[in-house]
């Protein structure tokens, strides 16, 4: 193989979120590349996982397995999307080896004490393709596999739902609001996708379940037949003081269903948001407030100083296609 | 003068109280009529559709309220006719309008104030239906009818860059006064006609739900 083979990892935490990955347009994960960034999927019409033996207080291997599988019916069933797994087995192989198997499991790491869990790659540094991907949740934490969640402990299922998206290759996603913990680090008011960068907390539940945010962003990387031609796109700029703003969160929200679908600007302020319902949207434009920058995008020149915004004209999102680009304009705070 | 007040103004025409005739004019059966006219069509609402995230319990974090409404317009149309008998006609209608798309935002989360979202549509409705003259109620040259039918409905978002389609039916009435009747010339018949419809309408891409839409409108008609 002439490509050279990379890591990166994306994480999910408790309180604050480190993500030292690459964040690109749409909310999925990339490698640069001289002609642009390359987004990271599985090419494989069929991908295969492993779970680790290992158990923690609360959970045994044979619930690990049964809940992180679930986890993957919930990406699976996703009707606009094609992408199946495969449960190949129990190993004693852990994640993050460098062994062509992509494992799931438990294990201690004292030292990231803020997360939860994190998802490892090995990609293919030429096409994106993805080789190995493995997935780890902190034991450190306690676990529950309660339907109805347990206020002491993490639910796993809403955990492995978060970490298998970025497994698919999907990034964090900005749509949420919180507020700072008297004692450090933030509290989830409320997101908008499972793949918001911080966990809704012990004892939640809802996140078992995705959000439109979530299932536009994996069906747009593995559309399913119909999808492109039954979807659109909203493209444009944001621009302050006539130049492109980086790094700004741009929500499309159908004011019929109520969906809120997101993404953020490149350097140059442009931005894409596809596997929009047909119909006009309304665009918010708001900076990156709501976690730290780096759970997102590579901090250096992203622009968090310009005040939530929304443009004034509904933008249409045509039936299979992008609309005429259009610049939002924002202003200083 | 602009299409809404020449709207107004043909509609006022038709209630103004004239000394009526022994014996009103009346328009020829079996004859084509054609008419144009222009209206006014009434606004609708799409309701309130909140801006909704999720919290720790599964329950709803208001992001931001919305409110949708597709306002007023002034409407052109061209109609064609024809009288089946004294009493029952039928007729088709093609209408334009050019309503505005707009969204109230407000009580967003990190943002004060509300804000106006808006974009235009070109409507095109072509319709057509089953007229009834209530001859027995004609009174100082106003003769009563009423109308229902079904049409298709052709809405192009602003730039062209959607289309969406759906069905529209209507039931309304209004009064026809004739100005004239020359039997034997080209111009048959002329009169001026007022229309006032409630429409239901459903668009194709808003599965499930379907809007009332009053309008009024006025028109001159010849038959040849």
């Amino acid at each position: 193989m002439t490509a050279r083979r990379v890591h990166t990892w994306v994480a999910l935490v408790t309180l604050i979120i480190g993500l030292p990955g690459v964040a690109n347009a749409y909310i999925h994960l990339a490698i640069d590349r001289p002609s642009g960034p390359v987004a990271i999927r599985w090419t494989a019409p069929r991908v295969r996982w492993y779970a680790n033996t290992t158990a923690v207080p609360g959970v045994t291997a044979a619930q690990f397995q049964s809940e992180v599988a679930q986890a993957f019916t919930t990406w699976e069933t996703v009707p606009t999307a094609s992408i199946a797994f495969e449960f190949a087995g129990f190993t004693s192989a852990i994640p993050f080896d460098d062994d062509d198997l992509s494992v799931f499991g438990f294990q201690s790491e004292p030292e990231m004490d803020r997360v939860l869990g994190a998802t490892t790659f090995i990609v293919d540094t030429i096409t994106g393709n993805i080789i190995e991907s493995d997935v780890f949740f902190n034991s450190i934490f306690a676990w529950s596999t309660s339907v109805t969640g347990d206020p002491a402990r993490f639910d796993l299922r809403s955990v492995a739902t978060h970490e298998i998206g970025h497994f698919l290759g999907l990034g964090h996603s900005a749509i949420g609001e919180t507020e700072m913990r008297p004692e450090g680090g933030r509290r989830v008011l409320g997101s908008g996708a499972v793949m918001f960068p911080i966990s809704l907390g012990r004892g939640a539940v809802a996140d078992r379940t995705l959000q439109p945010d979530d299932i536009a962003g994996v069906s747009d990387l593995y559309p399913d037949g119909d999808f492109r031609s039954e979807t659109g796109v909203i493209s444009g700029r944001v621009r302050m003081n006539g130049a492109g703003v980086n790094g700004a969160h741009v929500v499309a929200f159908n004011p019929q269903s109520g969906a809120l679908i997101g993404t953020f600007s490149a350097r140059d302020g442009t931005f894409r948001i596809g596997g929009l319902t047909p119909g006009p949207h309304g665009i918010r434009v708001e900076p990156l407030d709501d976690a730290d920058v780096d759970s997102f995008l590579d901090p250096p020149g992203v622009n968090v100083n310009f005040q939530v915004t929304f443009h004034p004209r509904l933008i249409v999102a045509p039936v299979g296609g992008a609309n005429a680009s259009f610049d939002v304009a924002v202003q200083p705070k | 003068m602009n299409p809404r007040t020449v709207g107004f103004a043909l509609v006022a025409a038709l209630t103004v109280v004239t000394p009526a005739a022994a014996q009103a004019p009346s328009e020829p059966i079996g004859r084509l009529q054609v008419g144009v006219g222009v209206g006014w069509l009434g606004g609708a609402s799409f309701g309130e559709q909140p801006a909704d995230l999720r919290t720790a319990s599964g329950g709803p974090y208001r992001l931001f309220e919305s409110e949708t409404d597709l306002g007023a317009a002034a409407s052109f149309e061209l109609r064609v006719g024809v009288g089946l008998t004294p009493r029952f006609g039928v007729e088709g209608r093609v209408a334009r309008s050019g309503p505005e798309l707009k969204a109230s935002v407000s009580s967003d989360a990190e943002a004060s104030g509300t804000f106006t979202i808006s974009e235009s549509i070109d409507q095109y409705v072509f319709d057509g239906g089953v007229v009834i003259r209530l001859n027995e109620f004609q009174a100082m040259g106003l003769l009563p009818f009423v109308s229902a039918g079904a049409g298709y409905v052709r809405q192009l978002h602003e730039g062209d860059s959607l289309v969406e389609e759906g069905q529209l039916f209507y039931a309304g009435g209004g009064f026809t006064r004739v100005l004239f009747a020359r039997p034997q010339r080209f111009v048959r018949a002329a009169s001026v006609r007022a229309d006032l419809r409630l429409n239901v309408l459903s668009l194709d891409l808003e599965a499930d739900s379907s809007r009332l839409q009053g309008s009024l409108a006025g028109s001159i008609v010849f038959t040849f």
